[in-house]
C-alpha cells in the first residue's frame, strides 16, 4: 500500500512538474487510440441496425422492381405465387416526381401505400404519423439531408403536400443510395441538387403523379420460407439482363449496401489507426527516452534510498502508464464522438445506427493497446536507467564517449554544426532511428 | 536506532580496491583500504580532493561495487550481493547524507522524509508519523509542507538527515554534509551530528571541514586512494572543538 502510494505520488508529481511533455504524450497516444476506436467501432456498424430495421419493419427477403421486367409484367406479378414465397407486400405503385422543399429540388421515389399496414415491408414511423391524404412520409436520412420536419410543407411535381411523418425501411437502400440496386426511373435530363430520396404517400396521390412521359413502376416485397436462401432465389428468378438495374434484390445485398456507407471510412481508418499506433510508439519512445536521461538523478536517489532496480523502473513506467490510461479514455471518447459523423448516412436505419456500438472488448482492446504502446516505448529506457550504477546516476556526470583515432581525424574536417548534429545522432542511434520512423 | 553493545564491527572493509578506466587511463581511486568501524563509533575521513574519500563511502554503503576486496555491512558481505538484496540492505541498514542534499524537488519536505519508509513497505500512516517525528527532531516541522527549492541549504541538509534516519538505520554515511553550507548552518549541522552520535548511531563522515572531523571518535586521512593515518581522537579534542563552536554551554 505504501509503495503504491509512493509510485502514484511520484508519477503524479512528475506529470505536474513537466506538463508540456505529459500533454504531448497524451495527445499523441490519444490520437492513435481515437483512430483505433473509430476503426473498431465502424467494423460492422451497419450490420446490427439493418437486422433490427428489417425485424421492426417486417422487412422483405427479396425486393422485385417491375423496371427490370420490361414488357413481361405478367412474370413480375407471378413472383408472389412462386414456390418458397410465404408472404408478400404490394405491388406498390411508384412515381418518380421532383420534390421541392426549402428552395432545393431533388428526385424522389414516391411510393404509394395503403393506410392499413402491409404484411411485408411496412416502414416504421419514427416521428409523426403514417400516410394520409394530402401528406407524405419522408425517409429519415433524406429528411435529415433536406432538413425536413413533421408539419413542413413540400411541393411534389408542383403539388403541395405536408410532411406527416418520418420513417425508415429495410426494403430500399438508405439515402443516398436509393437507386443502388433497383434503379430509378424518371426523365433522365433533370438536373437536380440532391440525390434521389424516398417518400411514401397514398396510392391515389402516387398514381396522380404519373404522366405518359414519367410512368409508374411497381415494387413487390417478398418474404421467403428460408430467408437465408434469398440470394439463390434471386439468382434463379432474375429475368434476363437488359443492361438496366437488377429486377430482384436480396436482403443480404441491401444489408451490404448499408455497410458500404462506412466501408470506405473503415478501409482507411483501420490501417491508419495501426500506423498511428506505430507513430505513437515512436514518438513516446523518443519523448520517454529523453525524459529518462533527465530522470537519472531521480532514479539514483530512489536507489540510494533503498529502491530495487525493478521498483525504480516501475516508478518511471507508472507515469507513462498513467498517461496512457488517460489517453485511452480520451481516445475512446473522441472516437465515440467522431463515429456518428462518419456514419451519418446510416441514420436511415433504426436504433440510431450512426452511434457506434461500444462493447467491453473494444474498450479493453483500446486500453490494452495504449498501455502496450506506453510499455513498449518506456520499458527499455526505464530498465536501462534502473541498471546503471547508483553512484553514476547521482553524480550526473557526462559519460566519456569512446572514439577511434580515425573517427577523430575524419570529424575534425567537418563543419562544426554538422559535426555536433552527427555526434548527437551517433550517441543515440535507437532514438534517431525512431525519430526517423516517426517522420516517415 | 539499532544500537547494541556488540563488539563486532558494523562496517568492515578488507583490502578494498576500486579502479576506474583502463590501460594508461587507469585510476585507482581506492587502493587496498582496510577498515573496521565499531557500532556507535563516529569516523571522519579527510583528505585532498580526488583522494578517493567519496568512492570509499560509496563502496561501504553498497552504492558502488569494488574492483577487489571485501565489504561487510551489519554482518553481511555486500560486495557480491545481488542488486536487489543490496537494495533491501541499504534500505534497512544505511542512511545517506549527500553534499548536494539529493532531495526530490517535486516532493514536499514531509514526503521526502517519508520516502524511505514507504519504499520499505511501511503503511502510509506509519511512514507519515515517523516522518513527522523526525522533522520535529531536526526542527523542520514548520516547513514540512514546503518544497526543497523553497528552503535554505542548511534546512535542506536537515531534511536530508531526517530522511536518512527514516528507517532507523545502523549506519549513517555522510559525504561532505557541510560542503554546501555557510558557517551558521555548519554549526547547526554539527549540533545535529552530535545528537546522533550521542544516541549511539554509527557515523562515517567524509569531510574537508576540520570542525566536523574534530567531532569524531576517529579520524582517517587518505591520500591517493590509500589510508595514510588512522587516529583515535581523545575526548578532549572533541570537547574543546565543541566548546570552540559553541556546542557546549
Amino acid at each position: 500500500m505504501g509503495r503504491l502510494l509512493l509510485i502514484s505520488r511520484l508519477a503524479a508529481r512528475d506529470v505536474r512538474r513537466r506538463p508540456a511533455q505529459a500533454a504531448l504524450l497524451l495527445v499523441v497516444i490519444a490520437a492513435a487510440m481515437a483512430a483505433l476506436t473509430l476503426g473498431l467501432v465502424l467494423h460492422g456498424v451497419t450490420a446490427n441496425p439493418y437486422a433490427q430495421t428489417k425485424a421492426e419493419t417486417a422487412g422483405p427477403d427479396v425486393v422485385a422492381s417491375s423496371v427490370g421486367y420490361g414488357s413481361d409484367q405478367r412474370r413480375f406479378a407471378a413472383l408472389a405465387d412462386t414456390p418458397g414465397v410465404v408472404a408478400h407486400g404490394g405491388p406498390f405503385p411508384v412515381a418518380w416526381p421532383v420534390l421541392t422543399a426549402h428552395g432545393v429540388t431533388a428526385d424522389v421515389m414516391a411510393e404509394g401505400r395503403e393506410q392499413a399496414p402491409a404484411a411485408v415491408d411496412q416502414p416504421k414511423v419514427l416521428q409523426g404519423t403514417w400516410v394520409h391524404s394530402g401528406g407524405v412520409v419522408v425517409e429519415r436520412a433524406f429528411a435529415n439531408a433536406l432538413d425536413l420536419h413533421v408539419g413542413d410543407q413540400v411541393s411534389v411535381d408542383g403539388k403541395a403536400f405536408r410532411v406527416d411523418g418520418i420513417a425508415v425501411t429495410a426494403a430500399v437502400p438508405v439515402y443516398s443510395q436509393v437507386c443502388f440496386y433497383g434503379g430509378c426511373s424518371g426523365p433522365p435530363s433533370r438536373s437536380l441538387q440532391f440525390d434521389t430520396g424516398l417518400i411514401w404517400l397514398t396510392q391515389p396521390a402516387a398514381r396522380a403523379l404519373a404522366t405518359p412521359a414519367n410512368p409508374l413502376t411497381h415494387y413487390l416485397s417478398l418474404r421467403l420460407a428460408d430467408p437465408a436462401s434469398a440470394p439463390t432465389f434471386v439468382q434463379k428468378h432474375q429475368p434476363p439482363s437488359t443492361n438496366g438495374p437488377a429486377a430482384l434484390t436480396s436482403w443480404q445485398s441491401l444489408s451490404a449496401a448499408a455497410a458500404t456507407l462506412v466501408s470506405q471510412e473503415q478501409n482507411v481508418l483501420s490501417p491508419a489507426s495501426w500506423l498511428l499506433c506505430l507513430l505513437a510508439l515512436a514518438t513516446v519512445a523518443v519523448v520517454a527516452g529523453g525524459r529518462m536521461d533527465e530522470q537519472e538523478r531521480r532514479v539514483g536517489l530512489l536507489k540510494a534510498a533503498g529502491a530495487t532496480p525493478s521498483l525504480a523502473a516501475i516508478v518511471l513506467l507508472a507515469e507513462h502508464l498513467m498517461i496512457a490510461v488517460c489517453a485511452a479514455a480520451a481516445g475512446l471518447a473522441a472516437g465515440w464522438l467522431a463515429a456518428p459523423l462518419l456514419t451519418s448516412p446510416g441514420a436511415s436505419l433504426i436504433g440510431a445506427p450512426g452511434s457506434p456500438a461500444f462493447s467491453v472488448p473494444i474498450v479493453l482492446l483500446v486500453v490494452i493497446v495504449a498501455l502496450a504502446v506506453a510499455t513498449a516505448s518506456t520499458l527499455v529506457p526505464a530498465l536501462r536507467a534502473a541498471r546503471v550504477s547508483t553512484v553514476r546516476l547521482l553524480a550526473g556526470t557526462a559519460r566519456p564517449p569512446r572514439r577511434q583515432a580515425w573517427l577523430i581525424r575524419l570529424s575534425s574536417g567537418l563543419p562544426v554544426p554538422l559535426l555536433l548534429g552527427l555526434r548527437l545522432v551517433a550517441r543515440r542511434p535507437r532514438r534517431s532511428l525512431l525519430s526517423g520512423a516517426s517522420f516517415t | 536506532m539499532k544500537v547494541s553493545q556488540s563488539q563486532e564491527p558494523v562496517v568492515r572493509a578488507c583490502n578494498l580496491r576500486r579502479d576506474f578506466g583502463r590501460g594508461e587511463g587507469l585510476v585507482r581511486a581506492v587502493d587496498g583500504a582496510d577498515l573496521d568501524v565499531a557500532r556507535g563509533e563516529t569516523v571522519a575521513v579527510m583528505g585532498p580532493s580526488g583522494c578517493g574519500k567519496s568512492t570509499l563511502l560509496h563502496l561501504l554503503g553498497g552504492l558502488d561495487r569494488p574492483t577487489a576486496g571485501e565489504v561487510w555491512l551489519a554482518g553481511q558481505r555486500i560486495d557480491q550481493m545481488s542488486e536487489r538484496a543490496l537494495a533491501d540492505l541499504r534500505r534497512s541498514e544505511v542512511g545517506f547524507v549527500f553534499q548536494a542534499f539529493q532531495l526530490m524537488d517535486e516532493l514536499t519536505v514531509l514526503e521526502n522524509v517519508e520516502l524511505p519508509a514507504l519504499l520499505a513497505g511501511r503503511s502510509p500512516r506509519s511512514a507519515r508519523n515517523r516522518a513527522s517525528e523526525l522533522l520535529e527532531r531536526v526542527e523542520m516541522t514548520q516547513r514540512s509542507g514546503h518544497l526543497p527549492t523553497e528552503l535554505s541549504g542548511g534546512q535542506r541538509q536537515r531534511v536530508a538527515i531526517a530522511r536518512a534516519l527514516a528507517n532507523e538505520p545502523t549506519v549513517i554515511l555522510a559525504d561532505e554534509p557541510t560542503g554546501n553550507l555557510d558557517s551558521a548552518a555548519t554549526t547547526d549541522m554539527l549540533r545535529l551530528f552530535d545528537t546522533l552520535r550521542a544516541s549511539g548511531l554509527t557515523l562515517i563522515i567524509v569531510t574537508h571541514d576540520e570542525r566536523v572531523a574534530a567531532t569524531a571518535d576517529r579520524l582517517i586521512s587518505m591520500r591517493d586512494g590509500a589510508f595514510v593515518d588512522d587516529t583515535r581522537l581523545a575526548d578532549g579534542t572533541t570537547r574543546s572543538l565543541s566548546k570552540l563552536i559553541g556546542l557546549e554551554d
